[in-house]
């Protein structure tokens, strides 16, 4: 299940990097830190009758700014944007990805509904039963860690 | 032709905007609102002839909208832009009355595609 859903959410971001960034995703081939010093994000809920988990995606705010000039068809040399508006773009980015990630998890599992998304900022705190999954990704220029918080048993390696 | 755009994101609402430029549509008049609450304020005073609605909003959703719209007898043509793009919620969509059925992310050639035909009708 666990790998299943991080399989879904690399290629959802990469439909997000594609379509709606206009850059390519790759995954980073050197080691990374888990979370980039202090980061922002966002993320939504995808929930199901058995399943509630979360998706996003987190940065550092510089590389956030990048990513929001980006979304709304800007370059890095563009005025910052306020902070309002990055919140917004980065809510955007996660409800984007969510809906991709659902489109192609659904015919595997349960159906699943959209939460509205959320602005997250590190550091991350989690209720016991769940867990965070990290996984280095970058858009274009900018390194980003997608997330998943999620109640699933991991699987034995 | 004068458009409707509902988002609960300001910068969504831009990027519609912008992908109907990218479009074609330039020529048309644009129009926001942030959530079905507006819109229905929106499509009564302003009297859009097309509704490009998100579906998950604060306050009314856009299936809210769209059902009190036909419950009001409001007739503007309508359609979903979302990230909500399954089988399900198409039927949904299309059962409820929308016209179209755009999933985000989009491109231009998608509204293109979805938007000529129901601009040719309006």
């Amino acid at each position: 299940m666990l790998k299943q859903w991080m399989t879904a959410l690399l290629d959802s971001a990469e439909e997000l990097a594609r379509t709606s960034l206009g850059w390519e995703l790759s995954r980073p081939t050197e080691s990374v830190e888990a979370i980039p010093g202090e980061a922002i994000g966002g993320c939504v809920a995808l929930v199901g009758d058995t399943t509630s988990a979360q998706i996003g995606l987190i940065a550092a705010p510089s590389d956030c700014q990048q990513l929001c000039k980006a979304l709304m068809a800007g370059t890095a040399e563009d005025p910052d944007l306020e902070e309002s508006e990055m919140v917004d773009a980065l809510c955007e980015m996660a409800n984007i990805m969510a809906g991709c990630l659902k489109g192609r998890l659904e015919p595997v599992t349960e159906p699943l509904k959209l939460g509205l998304p959320l602005f997250v900022r590190t550091p991350l705190r989690l209720a016991s039963r769940q867990q965070l999954e990290l996984a280095p990704a970058r858009l274009g220029p900018v390194e980003t860690r997608l997330m998943l918080i999620h109640p699933f048993v991991k699987e034995a390696k | 032709m004068k458009i409707l755009v509902v988002d609960d994101s300001k910068t969504m609402r831009m990027i519609v905007k912008r992908t109907l430029r990218q479009a074609g549509f330039e020529a048309h008049e644009v129009v926001e609102a942030g959530n079905g609450v507006e819109a229905l304020e929106v499509i009564r005073t302003a009297a859009p002839d097309v509704v490009m609605s998100d579906w998950n909003m604060p306050e009314m959703n856009g299936l809210q909208l769209l059902q009190k719209m036909t419950e009001d007898g409001l007739r503007p043509r309508f359609g979903f832009v979302t990230s909500e793009g399954t089988a399900e919620m198409r039927e949904t969509a299309r059962q409820a009355g929308a016209q179209f059925f755009i999933s985000k992310p989009f491109t231009p050639e998608s509204f293109e595609a979805q938007l000529t035909p129901v601009l040719a009708g309006a």
